[in-house]
Formats: C-alpha cells, sequence, structure tokens
C-alpha cells in the first residue's frame, strides 16, 4: 500500500515537475518540451469520490499495472506511438486538454461539483473522448448516470449495438462478451453487483461521434492489470485488450 | 540647313551610297594627295626660319587639306540613291474612327487633331510622289476616298485587325508605307499588348511594310479615375470568400485622398473597401473581399466613387461573373498512425461543403483504416499505385509517413500528381516524416517548398510552437480568420501554442511562407508553399494544430475555418478532366465568342475521340446546340465560334460523351454588353503605337512632329524605285569648306606676321 502511495506521489509530481521545466538542446533551441513525448498518452482521471476500502481512492483502481500491461499491448499491435506510462489528471488541471484521452474507472462513486461537469462538457465538446469502466448494478449506474446528466442534461446514453463503427475500427468485435473483474471471477461469476448483464454505452455529439463509451458491469481495467496472471483466463484479457485498442483507435480517428 | 548646304535630303544620304563619277581610279587621287602633302611640306620647310615647326605643321595641314577637297572634286564624288517613282507607289492612310477619339480635352478632341495632321501636313506632302489611299478604323477597316465627313464613330477600335486587312489587301500594289492616326487604344478580342502570343507581330513583320504611328490624345489622363481591371476567380464555392484584386487608374493623392472601391450584386452592395492613394498619378491595386452566396451565378459590378473633375464616369465601374458552383474538391489524405491531428482535421473539414475527403490511416503495420472512401474496396491495399487511383483526387495530403513505407511508383507517381496533373501536395511534420522518414531521397523532394533539414539531428519535436502571421499569410485566404486584417492578426495572436514542430532547410526560390513558428524566440517557417509544375506543393511543419482546437472554447472555430479554407484553397487549383474557356468572360461590344474545351482521360492524358457539345443558353432563355470540333494541332481540345448577339449573361453547358457515355460536363458563364468597350482604356497607349512602327521599321510621331513622316517615307524608298546619280562635286559644302580653309591659314598667317 505505502509503496503504492509513493509510486503516486512521484507519478503526481513527476508529471508536474515535467510540465514546467522540460526544455531540450537537441537544436530547437530553448523550447519548451510537452511533458508527453509520445503522441498517445493514456489519462487516468482522478476524481472525487469514496475510497475503496482499504484500497485506497475508487479513481486509482488497478493503477497503474492497468494502463502499462495495456499500453505495452498498444504499442506492439498498433502503430500509435504511445507512451508507455500513463498520466494522472483532474478535470480542473490546466493540461487536461493536452489529453484527448481519458479513462475513468468506477464511475459509480463519480461525484462532479458545477465546474467539474462544466469542465468536462467543454473537455468532451472540443474533441476529448472519454472511456469509464469498471461500475455495476443499478445503483452504481444511477450514480454515473446523475453525473453525467450534470455534464450533459440534453444528452441521451444510448446503448451500442454490435454494428457500431466503434466495434469494427480495428478489430471486428462481433461477439461481445462480459469481461469480469479477478474477485467475482474468483467466487465463479462475470458479474457483480446484481450487474447480471453487460452494456456497453455511449453519448454521442451533434455530428453522431461518439463522446463517451461506457462499459457498464464489465471490469475492463481489470482484464488488463492481470493480463499477465496465469489464474486470470486469457481469452477476457484478449477481448478487452481489444476493446481499448478499438476504443483508442476510434477516439483518433472521429 | 541641311538640304541647302548639301543639295539634297539628309535622308538620301542615309539610304545612299556615296562615289566618284569620274572614272578615274581612286588610287590616283590618294596617290596625288600623298604628293601634295609631300611637296607642300618640303616648300613650308625651307621657312623653317621664320616659323616654328607646330605652326609650319598647322599651315601644312590646311594647306593639305585644300588640295586633297580639290583633287577630290576633280574626280567628282557623287551620291548613288534609290528614288521612288512618282505616283507608282502607295502610301495607305489610316484614321482611328473609334469612339474614343471623340475624347474631348480643353475643346479639342483626337479625330480633329488626327485629321488636321493628316490633311494638312501628310497627305498633301505625300501626294506628290505617292497614290494616297484614305481609310478609317473602327472594329474593321473601311477604305474611303475622303475623311470629311467621317462616318459614325465605331464602338470598337480593331487597330490590330485593320493593320493586318490594310497590308493584306495591299499585296499587289507597291505600298511604300501605312500611316495611322490614332490613339492606340485596341479593344479588339482578346488582343492584349503584354500578350506572350507573338501571331500578331510575327504577321505585321512579315509585311516588311514600314507602319508609321500617329500617337494622338493624352498618354496620362489625371482627372479620369477607371477601374482597369478586375483580377478575381470565376468559379468558388458556396459561402466562400474569394479576393479580388481591383486596379484603379488615378491622377495621385492631388486629386483625391483616398478611393472607394464598392461591390454590388444586382442592386445590392455587398462589400466595400478605401484605400489611400499615393501621391504619383498611376495604378493601384485595392483587394477586396467578395462573399459567394448560394451556388448558381452572381453577377458583380466593381464601381469606383467618381470624383468632381472625372468627366467619364462610364469607366468606373467593371463587371465580372461569379460562378458559386455546389463542387466537391476531392482529398487523400495519407497517415502512417493514428494521430491527433488526423482525427482533428477530419472533424475541422466534416461539415466543409467543399471538401470530400478521403484518408488512409495505417492502424497497424498491415491494417489500413479508411473513411470518406466510395466503397470496400477503395484503397483496400493503402496507398493508390495506378495514375487513374491517384489523379481522382485534386490534392493529397502524407502524414507521419516514413518515406519507406511506398515504393518507388508510389513516390514518382506523388510526383508526377503535382508536376503532370496540377494537383496540390501537402506534407506534414512527423517524427517519421520529412528528413526524419527519410524523404529527402525521394523524388518528391524537389517538389516541396523547403529543402530538408540535414543534421544528424531529429528535426521533429514536441515542443510548444506559436504560429505568427506572416506578410503573406496576412493577405492569404488560408490563412484568413477575419476579413479584417486587424482582428485577423488579433484572432492568429490569441490561438495557444502547437503541439509540435519540425525544422525544414531552406526555404527554396519559389517558395513563400504564409506561416512561421516562434520556438524559444527563435522564428521559422511553419506553412509554405510554392508552384511546382502544373501543381502546388504545401508543408505544414507541424502536426499539432489539434491544439488550437482542444485548447479553445468549443465555440471557437478558428481551428475549423483554418483547415477548411486550407483543403478548400490547395484543392481549388488542381484542374478537371475537363476545362472549358472563351476567349473573355466579358465581351464589350464583341459578339464573337470563341469557346475551348479541353478534356483528358482518367490518367490526364488529352482525349481527342470524344464528342462534345456545347448547349449555349441565351439570356432570354432560347438554347442552341453547337457541335465542338477537335483540334488537329493540340490534342484534347475542342472549339467552337459562336454569335453572341443578344446583350446579358449567356450559359455554356459542355458535354463530353464517349461511346454514348457521358465522361465529363462543364459550365462557364459569360456577359455580353454593347457601348461601353470605348469607355475604358482612353488615354493614349503609346507604348503599343510604338511597337507597332518598331515591329515594322515604321516611326512613332507625335502630333506636333508628324509633319516629318512624308520625308521619312520618301527616305525610305520603299516600293517600286528608280536608282539615280546624284553630282555631289557642286554642293556648297565643299566650296564654304575650302574658303573656310583658306580663311583661317589666313588668319593665322596675319596672326603670325608673315602674310
Amino acid at each position: 500500500m505505502y509503496y503504492r502511495l509513493l509510486a503516486l506521489f512521484l507519478a503526481l509530481s513527476g508529471t508536474a515537475l515535467a510540465q514546467t521545466i522540460a526544455s531540450s538542446n537537441d537544436g530547437h533551441g530553448a523550447a519548451m518540451r510537452f511533458s508527453n513525448q509520445h503522441e498517445f498518452a493514456f489519462a487516468r482521471l482522478i476524481y472525487r469520490g469514496s475510497n475503496l476500502g482499504g484500497w485506497g481512492p475508487r479513481w486509482q483502481v488497478d493503477w497503474p499495472e492497468a494502463e502499462t500491461h495495456l499500453l505495452a499491448g498498444l504499442s506492439r499491435l498498433t502503430r500509435i506511438d504511445a507512451n508507455k506510462e500513463g498520466a494522472l489528471v483532474r478535470l480542473s488541471d490546466d493540461n487536461l486538454f493536452d489529453y484527448p484521452w481519458l479513462y475513468a474507472v468506477e464511475v459509480g462513486s463519480l461525484t462532479l461539483n458545477q465546474y467539474e461537469a462544466s469542465q468536462l462538457r467543454e473537455y468532451l465538446l472540443r474533441g476529448g473522448f472519454l472511456m469509464v469502466d469498471d461500475f455495476h448494478g443499478p445503483y452504481e449506474w444511477d450514480n454515473f448516470a446523475y453525473a453525467l446528466q450534470q455534464v450533459f442534461p440534453d444528452r441521451r446514453i444510448e446503448e451500442l449495438t454490435s454494428n457500431d463503427e466503434i466495434f469494427h475500427v480495428l478489430y471486428d468485435i462481433t461477439e461481445r462478451t462480459q469481461i469480469p473483474g479477478l474477485r467475482p471471477l474468483r467466487g465463479g461469476r462475470t458479474w457483480e453487483q446484481g450487474g447480471n448483464v453487460p452494456h456497453w454505452r455511449g453519448i454521442r455529439d451533434d455530428n453522431d461521434r461518439l463522446m463517451v463509451a461506457i462499459n457498464f458491469n464489465m471490469d475492463l481495467g481489470d482484464a488488463w492489470e492481470h493480463a499477465d496472471w496465469p489464474e486470470y483466463p486469457q481469452p477476457y484479457s484478449s477481448m478487452a485488450y481489444r476493446f481499448a485498442m478499438n476504443y483508442v483507435i476510434y477516439s483518433m480517428t472521429h | 540647313m541641311f538640304e541647302w548646304l548639301f543639295k539634297y535630303p539628309k535622308g538620301d544620304f542615309d539610304a545612299g551610297a556615296i562615289t566618284f563619277a569620274s572614272g578615274y581610279p581612286t588610287w590616283v587621287l590618294y596617290a596625288l594627295i600623298i604628293i601634295a602633302a609631300v611637296v607642300l611640306a618640303i616648300s613650308l620647310w625651307h621657312r623653317r626660319q621664320h616659323l616654328s615647326a607646330p605652326r609650319l605643321s598647322t599651315l601644312w595641314a590646311l594647306q593639305t587639306a585644300v588640295a586633297a577637297l580639290l583633287l577630290m572634286l576633280i574626280w567628282q564624288p557623287a551620291l548613288d540613291v534609290k528614288t521612288l517613282r512618282a505616283g507608282e507607289n502607295t502610301v495607305a492612310v489610316l484614321v482611328d474612327n473609334s469612339s474614343s477619339m471623340y475624347y474631348e480635352h480643353r475643346g479639342e478632341n483626337r479625330i480633329t487633331q488626327a485629321l488636321n495632321v493628316i490633311t494638312t501636313d501628310i497627305t498633301p506632302a505625300l501626294s506628290d510622289n505617292f497614290s494616297v489611299s484614305l481609310a478609317t478604323v473602327g472594329d474593321q477597316l473601311n477604305l474611303t476616298e475622303t475623311l470629311q465627313p467621317l462616318p459614325a464613330p465605331s464602338n470598337n477600335s480593331n487597330i490590330t485587325g485593320s493593320l493586318l486587312d490594310a497590308l493584306d489587301q495591299a499585296r499587289a500594289q507597291p505600298l511604300a508605307a501605312i500611316v495611322i492616326a490614332s490613339d492606340g487604344s485596341d479593344n479588339s478580342k482578346a488582343f492584349d499588348t503584354a500578350s506572350t502570343d507573338t501571331s500578331f507581330w510575327d504577321q505585321l513583320a512579315a509585311f516588311n511594310v514600314p507602319v508609321h504611328t500617329v500617337g494622338v490624345g493624352r498618354t496620362t489622363l489625371p482627372e479620369d479615375l477607371e477601374i482597369t481591371g478586375v483580377d478575381m476567380a470565376s468559379t468558388t464555392l458556396p459561402g466562400s470568400l474569394e479576393q479580388a484584386t481591383v486596379t484603379v487608374r488615378h491622377g495621385g493623392s492631388n486629386s483625391q485622398n483616398t478611393v472607394r472601391v464598392k461591390v454590388y450584386a444586382g442592386a445590392n452592395l455587398i462589400a466595400l473597401q478605401e484605400q489611400a492613394l499615393p501621391e504619383l498619378p498611376g495604378e493601384t491595386t485595392v483587394s477586396v473581399d467578395v462573399s459567394a452566396n448560394d451556388a448558381g451565378l452572381q453577377e458583380l459590378r466593381f464601381e469606383v466613387e467618381a470624383t468632381p473633375d472625372d468627366t467619364l464616369v462610364q469607366n468606373n465601374s467593371r463587371k465580372r461573373l461569379l460562378q458559386v458552383e455546389e463542387k466537391q474538391r476531392r482529398i487523400l489524405y495519407f497517415e502512417g498512425e493514428p494521430r491527433w491531428e488526423y482525427k482533428f482535421i477530419r472533424r475541422a473539414v466534416a461539415k466543409s461543403k467543399g471538401v470530400a475527403l478521403v484518408t488512409i490511416l495505417r492502424t497497424t503495420p498491415n491494417k489500413f483504416y479508411r473513411q470518406g472512401i466510395d466503397s470496400p474496396e477503395q484503397h483496400a491495399n493503402g496507398f493508390p499505385v495506378t495514375k487513374a487511383e491517384l489523379y481522382a483526387y485534386d490534392a493529397v495530403i502524407i502524414g507521419n509517413v516514413d518515406a519507406i513505407s511506398l515504393n518507388a511508383t508510389q513516390h514518382q507517381l506523388l510526383h508526377d500528381f503535382v508536376s503532370e496533373r496540377g494537383g496540390a501536395l501537402m506534407m506534414l511534420a512527423g517524427d517519421s516524416a520529412l528528413s526524419d522518414g527519410g524523404w529527402e531521397n525521394s523524388p518528391l523532394a524537389k517538389a516541396l517548398p523547403a529543402t530538408m533539414q540535414t543534421s544528424t539531428q531529429p528535426s521533429y519535436a514536441r515542443v510548444r510552437a506559436k504560429a505568427v502571421l506572416t506578410s503573406n499569410g496576412q493577405h492569404s485566404a488560408i490563412t484568413r480568420l477575419d476579413p479584417d486584417p486587424d482582428t485577423n492578426t488579433l484572432l492568429w495572436s490569441e490561438l495557444p501554442e502547437l503541439a509540435d514542430f519540425q525544422r525544414t532547410g531552406e526555404l527554396k526560390p519559389g517558395a513563400a511562407t504564409l506561416l512561421d513558428a516562434i520556438i524559444g524566440g527563435e522564428r521559422m517557417p511553419l506553412l509554405m508553399f510554392q508552384p511546382y509544375g502544373n501543381g502546388n506543393s504545401y508543408l505544414l511543419a507541424s502536426s499539432g494544430t489539434w491544439r488550437w482546437q482542444m485548447q479553445m472554447p468549443s465555440e471557437d472555430q478558428r481551428h475549423e475555418i483554418f483547415w477548411q479554407q486550407l483543403l478548400t484553397t490547395i484543392g481549388a487549383t488542381a484542374p478537371d478532366r475537363m476545362t472549358v474557356a472563351t476567349d473573355h468572360q466579358i465581351y464589350l461590344d464583341n459578339s464573337t465568342l470563341q469557346i475551348s474545351a479541353n478534356l483528358l482521360d482518367d490518367e490526364f492524358e488529352p482525349v481527342s475521340s470524344a464528342e462534345v457539345t456545347a448547349n449555349i443558353t441565351s439570356p432570354d432563355g432560347s438554347v442552341q446546340l453547337i457541335p465542338l470540333e477537335a483540334n488537329p494541332e493540340n490534342a484534347g481540345e475542342f472549339l467552337a465560334k459562336v454569335e453572341a448577339t443578344a446583350t446579358g449573361s449567356w450559359q455554356i453547358d459542355i458535354n463530353a460523351t464517349e461511346d454514348g457515355n457521358q465522361v465529363a460536363t462543364a459550365t462557364r458563364w459569360i456577359h455580353r454588353e454593347d457601348g461601353t468597350a470605348e469607355s475604358y482604356a482612353l488615354a493614349q497607349d503609346a507604348d503599343f503605337l510604338k511597337r507597332v512602327a518598331s515591329t515594322t521599321g515604321g516611326r512613332y510621331w507625335t502630333v506636333e512632329n508628324a509633319n516629318d513622316v512624308p520625308n521619312a517615307i520618301k527616305a525610305a524608298r520603299n516600293g517600286i524605285v528608280r536608282l539615280q546619280t546624284l553630282p555631289l562635286w557642286n554642293v556648297p559644302f565643299f566650296f564654304l569648306l575650302i574658303l573656310g580653309l583658306k580663311l583661317v591659314e589666313w588668319m593665322l598667317r596675319m596672326i603670325w606676321g608673315r602674310l
């Protein structure tokens, strides 16, 4: 636990430090470099919300292995120039808009104030993309839906069908399966908190492009995080990687 | 004076050759002169005790000169000269009788001046030696017996055609010269003195008949304000902003401080631009932005406000037609890896009616994700490998693609796409683009507006780069975020920094930059372009404009406007498979339309086997079908000549078919109006008249010195001539010279006391 906190501290302070002092002498003079020196950075949203027992804040779940594992796969299987390390960002951060990809986990406890809601709305309307994951059951749905209602009072959350472009942009994912978390899987289930049926949902912009990809009643983060665990079934990890890669490619093309 | 001294006109001496008529050998003359010089020297040597050597030498020179002159006169010097046979040669005297010759200044018009010169100074003096034929010049040559009274003035000045006509008609008779009195304002057909078409001048010179031009009227008209030209695109897309360059002739800031150019669409004022005038009279260009409406024809009238002294206001306006077409420019964007720039370019132009963007994105080493395609098969294997596939596009964008991703054929195709097809190419920055991607060895490197950086350091970096307008960028339609220049500069200054930048090498000589990037205080080219072959190449040294979109409020449209304008502009310059042109867009007092259509196949090779027809719709709605004939001298070109008698706007729809299948269509509008041609270019075009004269071996004259025209024609001895030997021994000059020499000798002797 302490190691995780230390790593988190270093990651946060490192990001801020890099943002302010990075400079180079490689022929670009005293040019200020961006902290992210790759095209794609996996930005994880830090949000206010309840803690997950002794596991720390909910936004931190599966961090950092989930993204580091996924990003290794992303670099290996696609031509995306992806940063091997993920980034951490708050809705109030100045550099939020330098990360057009945003990942939020355990969003069943997502809480947004008015400013944060307007920031997220602006982020998405400008062209940012949000993937949410690992929340389950009607209670968490209602909480998440309420938060999104603050962001987009007039936009509806819709169910995505298998024909949607997001499931074909890289891999043709015609048969979608529920991706379970490790703990329910240990209990012999693919679901938790009453969320038996997986839902792939989304919110579109005025041009019918998805801005938010909602993975409800599933836990892709666990599947990425535990991809190297023999205990976690490889087909689920493989499918979770494919979903994620399609989301990333979609976010970079639409 | 010359003629008094030498008995004959100077022209005879210029054209003739001096000989000796006595028949004695000339070497004897030279020998006698030498002997005389020696005898005189010996004679003077004996007097050396009385005069110094320099004084004796002077006397010797004077006496020798007198002796030489006397000896030369014994040999009978003469002038061999050709003289015109009286009455056997013709001089054609032409008077410009177009409306512009009736323009009055201080109570006198040009035609009066011209007639005065001709009837007083020229024709009477020519009549002794020549048969004089008279003609007036209007829209054609009109032979006449007398110039008084003149026929009604013509609404056209066809000087070029009339001269060729006069020369052609005189083939059978000895034409010594043509004299034309004119203001030189030729508004016939497509004639342009600055034209590179030399056929007129070649024809004129081939007749070998001198044309003497008498320029009438002032070469500058400071009191008259005139729109001498309007330069703008004839076609555009709905809602586009087109820049018109209006050239205004003016009398300088002493006449007025500013000029206001107004643009009307019908009765509606749609644009207004005021500009300060320079101090000196001349021509000033005024740039006016004109907004295109919805699809259809926009009849525009450009107008400058008249000053109180402006006597002729008809030339203060000019018409132009703007065809607003729902036409999409096809642009192919090939991207080597998923990038944010790709996404945001697509989003920026998604709603642009003028751009059809097809994208090929290499998502994995073996997969291409395609958007905007017509069929699932299109570009399934990536970048096009045939001309037909690639040439279907008007512009190509190459993103972060390393050179090795394309084979040699594809590299050459891209090069030819710009140089031959006339397409536009734009390369974006990236860590696999330009020099970092090995493009310096591609044939395409020649086409780019800048060389590539040769340093071993990576040229690409994810650094903060601030885009700033260059002086070219301030006037470019690509970088115009607002029509007002100050607001435009402000809008650019507010934009956030780009996400990256790539250094390039030196700009090519023909390149221009629209945007610079400031990185760490250093300024470097960001958006540059150059014409290459038939097309254009662009280089955007960044792929980080997406930050403009993500960092600015969602309602801000600057990123969208920039990309829409950039892609629309780069796509607009590529020619279509079929283009249609007419010799004019606005026909002033000219009803003959020359239509030409150029047809190319899908590889942009000329097609001459097609059937090409024109549906011509007159202003009253009646339609006539005219076939166009293939031009045997120019493959792929089809021509037709049409009489458009009615005034108003005419629509020309060209249709090309092969084996009954339609292969291409194109539309062109023209406008006809009568009674206005002579209002423009009112000042005397002395340059044109001088060129006519110099091309033919004649001379340019003014009204003031035109009385010498007859002498010049006589001296030129063009026509039927006879050879005459004119004696020179008795010309007064020689006697006066001998007398003068002896007088000088006498005076010197008197001064030196040795008479």
